[in-house]
C-alpha cells in the first residue's frame, strides 16, 4: 500500500489520539499514588482500548476473506489496520506502565513488539517495493500464475525449436520466410549439421533447464549480460533467416528472468506476513488469556 | 501438408489471456497455507506452554512481577495471598482470587493508624504496600499515600494538632519539627550550656583537669552500663555490666538508636557536689523527686544535729555570712536554735544557689522554704511521632547535627535539638540517588500505631504450608524401612 496524501487524515487522527493518550498517561502516572499499573482503572482503560484496536486490526483478514460484505472499502480497512494498529502499541505500553512485565505479560509485550516491527517493516516494503517491481520487472504477471506462465514459456521455446529441426527436404531446412514477402512464402535455408548440433546442445543444456526450473537465480541465463552474450554466440551459428528463432528464445529467457525476479520481490514483499500474521493471532489469543487471568488475580 | 510452426513469437492479446487460469484465486495458495500452518503451530506451542504451567500448578506466569524480598520465600505459591477468605476461612472454587486484607492479616499484625479522633476509612493493605514491584521493601510506602491526607489534614480532621499541610520533605514542604519549636518557645527546665562544658579544661572534685567529650555523658542505651561513667558520683558503685557474649549477638542497632538520659549522679556529680554548709563536709544526695526535695529539711536538720553533737564548741563561734540580714540575727544560745538557724541558712543557700544553678524553680513554697523544682522534661525520644536512630548516623560527628553556640553568653537558651534543615542537608531525594539520601515519609514516620504492649499474634501457618515443601529436618528424621 502506497502511503500518500490520502493517509493524511489517518495520520492526523492517530497523532491526535496518541497525544491525548500520552497526556492522560502523564497525568495518571504522576498523580496516581502508587504510580502506573495495569490493574488500575486508567491502566485497564488503556489496556482495553489497546486490545480493541488490535482486534480491529485483526479484523482486516476477515474483511479480506469476505470481500463481498459491505462494511467499508478495503483501502479504508487497510489504512485503519495500519494506523490504529500502530496506535495500539503506545496504548498497551501505557497500560503496562512503560515496562515489559513478567511471565506471560513479558511474552505478550515481546510478541506485540515483533508484530509492530514486522508491520512497520511490511508497510515500508509495500510503500517502496511495488514501484521497484514496476521498474525492474517489465513483464510482471499474476504471482500465483507464475508456474503456469513458466510452463507456457517452456512449451513456446520447444515449439520454436521444433520449427527449426523439421527436415522437409534433403537439401536443407525449409523454414518460413523471416520477412513477409507474400502469403505462404517459404525460404529454403541450409543449416550445417554442426550448427544444428550446437544449437540443439545449447538448448538442451542451458535454455531448457533454465526455463523449466523456477527461481534459477544462479543460472548463466539469469544474468542479463551473460545471457545476451550467450545468444549473440548462438546467432553466429545460424544463417540470417533463422535468427528470429534465436531472438524468440532470448525473449522467452528474458521473460523467464522477469518472472524469477518478480518471485523474489514478491517473497520479500510478503515474507514478513509469515511472522506478522501468526504472531498477531497468537497475541490475540494470549492477550485474551492475560485479560481473564489479570481480572481473576487483580 | 502440415501447418508450419511459427519461426518467431506471436504475442497476441488472445494468446496471452490463454496463459492464465481464471479461477486461480478460488483455491488456497502455498503462502496462505504456510501462514495458517504457522498460526496453528504457534497456538499449539502457546497452549502447551500454558497447559504445562497449569498441570504443574504454577501460576507465576500470570504474575505482574516478582514479589517483594519479604515474601520471596513463598513467591511461587500465589494462593497464599490470592485467595478469598471469609472470617479467616479460605474459600475454594470462586473465580476472583484477589489478594484480600484478610490474607495479609493472617500473617501480619497491622494496628490502626490512630486510635483516637475521627479517622478516615483505612485503605486496603495493598493500596499502600504494593506487591509485584520486584524485591523492594513493602514498608517503604510511597509519599503520595501519606500526602493524600496529610497535605490537607484539616479537611480530614478539623481538630488536629498535627501539622495540617505537609507536602513533602524538601524546603518548606514540611514544617519545622514540633519539639524544636516547643523548645524555642519554652526554655528547658534544666539550665545547662554545652559551651561551658566543652572545649575547655575543667577541674573535677579531685582537682583533675579534664576536657569533656560527648560520649562522657551520652551513650546509646545498650552501652549505658558497659563501662564506668567518668564523672559519676564518687561513692556511687560501678554499674559496669559484662558485654554480651557472641552467642547473644543482636542486630547492630539494637537498643543503640537512642541515647541515655543524663542524670546528676552519673554525669554531673564528679564535678558538682551538693555542699550546703561550710561547716559540714558532707554533700547532699541529689533528690530524684519533689518528695525527696520536701524531705531535705529533715535531712539537713539531722546532719546539723549530728554535727553540733560532735562539735559543741560551734555554739560559741559567731556565725558569719555574706547575707547582711542574717548577720544581724543574734548568736544561738542552745543547739536547737543553732540547728534551726543553720537549716534555714542551708535551705536559703540551696534554694538561691545550688538548685538554681541547674534547675528552673517555681516560687518558694511557704513553710518548707525550699523551692519547687520544675520537671526536667528529659525524654529518651524527643520526637515522639518520628523514628530516629543515632546508630544509623554513626559516621557523622555529634557536633554536625547538635550545633551549640560557641559564644560564652550563657543567658542564651540552648537549642541543641537539630532542626529540619539539618536533616534536609542530606535527606533531599526520593528515591535515593547520587548525592541525595532518601527522604520519604516512611523513613521517620510510621502509619500503624504500634503498641509495644500488644498481645501475642496468633500465627496460622506452618513452614510447610507457606513454602509448599517439607522441611529438611523432617526429611532427616525419616529413616528407610528396616533401619533402626
Amino acid at each position: 500500500m502506497h502511503i500518500d496524501r490520502s493517509h493524511r487524515a489517518w495520520v492526523l487522527w492517530t497523532a491526535a489520539l496518541f497525544m491525548l493518550a500520552l497526556c492522560g498517561y502523564l497525568l495518571y502516572a504522576f498523580r496516581f499514588q502508587n504510580g502506573p499499573s495495569g490493574g488500575s482503572v486508567p491502566g485497564l482503560i488503556f489496556g482495553g482500548a489497546g486490545y480493541i484496536l488490535m482486534l480491529y486490526a485483526a479484523f482486516l483478514s476477515v474483511r479480506k476473506k469476505f470481500s463481498r460484505w459491505r462494511i467499508g472499502r478495503a483501502t479504508t480497512w487497510m489504512r485503519g489496520h495500519l494506523w490504529l494498529g500502530l496506535l495500539s502499541y503506545p496504548l498497551i505500553f501505557f497500560h503496562a506502565g512503560l515496562s515489559f512485565g513478567h511471565g506471560l505479560t513479558f511474552a505478550l509485550m515481546l510478541i506485540l513488539s515483533v508484530v509492530i516491527v514486522t508491520g512497520v517493516a511490511g508497510a515500508a516494503l509495500q510503500h517502496y517495493m511495488p514501484r521497484m517491481i514496476t521498474e525492474r520487472v517489465g513483464r510482471e504477471t499474476i504471482y500465483y500464475q507464475i508456474d503456469r506462465v513458466q510452463q507456457d514459456l517452456a512449451h513456446e521455446a520447444d515449439s520454436l525449436l521444433v520449427s527449426l529441426f523439421r527436415k522437409d527436404t534433403q537439401y536443407g531446412l525449409l523454414v518460413p520466410a523471416a520477412e513477409k514477402t507474400h502469403a505462404n512464402a517459404t525460404t529454403l535455408v541450409v543449416l550445417s549439421e554442426y550448427s544444428g548440433d550446437q544449437l540443439r546442445k545449447a538448448y538442451e543444456d542451458n535454455i531448457k533447464p533454465y526455463l523449466s526450473h523456477r527461481g534459477a537465480y544462479r543460472h548463466t541465463l539469469h544474468d542479463a549480460r551473460r545471457a545476451k552474450s550467450f545468444f549473440a554466440d548462438l546467432r553466429t551459428l545460424v544463417p540470417e533467416p533463422v535468427r528470429p528463432v534465436i531472438d524468440g528464445l532470448e525473449s522467452i529467457c528474458d521473460e523467464k528472468r522477469d518472472l524469477d525476479r518478480q518471485s523474489r520481490f514478491h517473497r520479500i514483499l510478503h515474507f514478513w506476513l509469515l511472522v506478522h500474521v501468526p504472531l498477531a493471532f497468537l497475541l490475540l489469543v494470549l492477550g485474551g488469556i492475560h485479560a481473564v487471568m489479570a481480572l481473576r488475580y487483580g | 501438408m502440415a501447418e508450419q510452426p511459427p519461426l518467431r513469437r506471436a504475442r497476441t492479446a488472445k494468446w496471452l489471456s490463454g496463459r492464465y487460469d481464471l479461477n486461480y484465486f478460488k483455491g488456497g495458495t502455498g503462502f496462505s497455507r504456510w501462514r495458517l500452518g504457522f498460526c496453528l503451530i504457534l497456538a499449539v506451542v502457546a497452549l502447551v506452554w500454558l497447559g504445562g504451567e497449569l498441570a504443574a500448578k504454577r501460576q507465576t506466569i500470570y504474575s505482574a512481577g516478582s514479589v517483594s524480598a519479604a515474601h520471596s520465600f513463598f513467591g511461587s505459591r500465589c494462593e497464599v495471598c490470592h485467595t478469598t477468605m471469609i472470617k479467616g476461612v479460605r474459600q475454594v472454587g470462586g473465580f476472583s482470587q484477589t489478594a484480600s486484607d484478610e490474607a495479609c492479616l493472617s500473617c501480619h499484625q497491622a494496628p490502626d493508624h490512630h486510635s483516637q479522633g475521627t479517622q478516615p476509612q483505612s485503605p486496603s493493605c495493598s493500596s499502600c504496600h504494593v506487591e509485584h514491584q520486584g524485591p523492594v521493601r513493602l514498608a517503604h510506602v510511597q509519599d503520595a499515600q501519606c500526602l493524600s491526607c496529610h497535605s490537607d489534614l484539616k479537611e480530614q480532621k478539623r481538630d488536629t494538632l498535627i501539622a495540617a499541610h505537609v507536602r513533602g520533605f524538601e524546603g518548606s514542604q514540611h514544617p519545622e519539627f514540633a519539639p524544636v519549636l516547643k523548645r524555642l518557645d519554652t526554655p528547658p527546665a534544666i539550665i545547662f550550656h554545652h559551651v561551658a562544658h566543652m572545649g575547655k579544661s575543667l577541674k573535677t572534685l579531685n582537682q583533675d583537669l579534664v576536657a569533656l567529650q560527648c560520649a562522657d555523658c551520652h551513650r546509646p542505651l545498650a552501652a549505658a552500663g558497659h563501662s564506668d561513667w567518668k564523672y559519676r558520683q564518687i561513692d556511687l558503685p560501678s554499674e559496669t555490666t559484662p558485654a554480651p557474649d557472641a552467642s547473644h549477638r543482636v542486630r547492630p542497632d539494637s537498643r543503640r538508636e537512642l541515647m541515655t538520659m543524663p542524670s546528676y549522679t552519673q554525669q554531673c556529680a564528679g564535678c558538682h557536689d551538693l555542699k550546703f554548709d561550710s561547716l559540714v563536709a558532707d554533700s547532699l544526695k541529689h533528690p530524684e523527686s519533689q518528695k525527696d526535695v520536701l524531705a531535705l529539711p529533715g535531712i539537713l536538720q539531722q546532719k546539723f544535729q549530728d554535727y553540733i553533737r560532735r562539735h559543741p564548741e560551734a555554739l560559741r563561734e559567731t556565725p558569719q555570712t555574706r547575707i547582711p540580714e542574717q548577720n544581724s540575727t543574734p548568736a544561738p544560745r542552745d543547739p536547737d536554735t543553732w540547728v534551726q538557724l543553720r537549716v534555714a541558712r542551708a535551705e536559703h543557700f540551696l534554694g538561691q544557689n545550688t538548685c538554681k544553678y541547674c534547675h528552673q524553680l517555681e516560687p518558694m513554697s511557704g513553710a518548707a522554704g525550699l523551692p519547687r523544682v520544675k520537671e526536667s522534661g528529659f525524654k529518651p525520644r524527643q520526637m515522639v511521632n518520628a523514628v530516629f536512630s543515632h546508630e544509623a548516623h554513626i559516621s557523622v560527628t555529634c557536633e554536625s547535627c547538635h550545633v551549640f553556640s560557641h559564644s560564652d553568653n550563657l543567658q542564651v537558651t540552648e537549642k541543641l535539638l537539630p532542626g529540619i534543615a539539618t536533616c534536609q542537608a542530606c535527606h533531599n531525594g526520593t528515591p535515593a540517588q547520587e548525592g541525595k539520601a532518601e527522604n520519604g515519609c516512611f523513613l521517620c514516620h510510621q502509619y500503624h500505631k504500634w503498641d509495644p504492649q500488644r498481645e501475642m499474634f496468633p500465627s496460622k501457618y506452618t513452614i510447610e504450608q507457606l513454602t509448599g515443601t517439607s522441611r529438611a529436618a523432617d526429611k532427616q528424621t525419616e529413616k528407610p524401612a528396616g533401619e533402626k
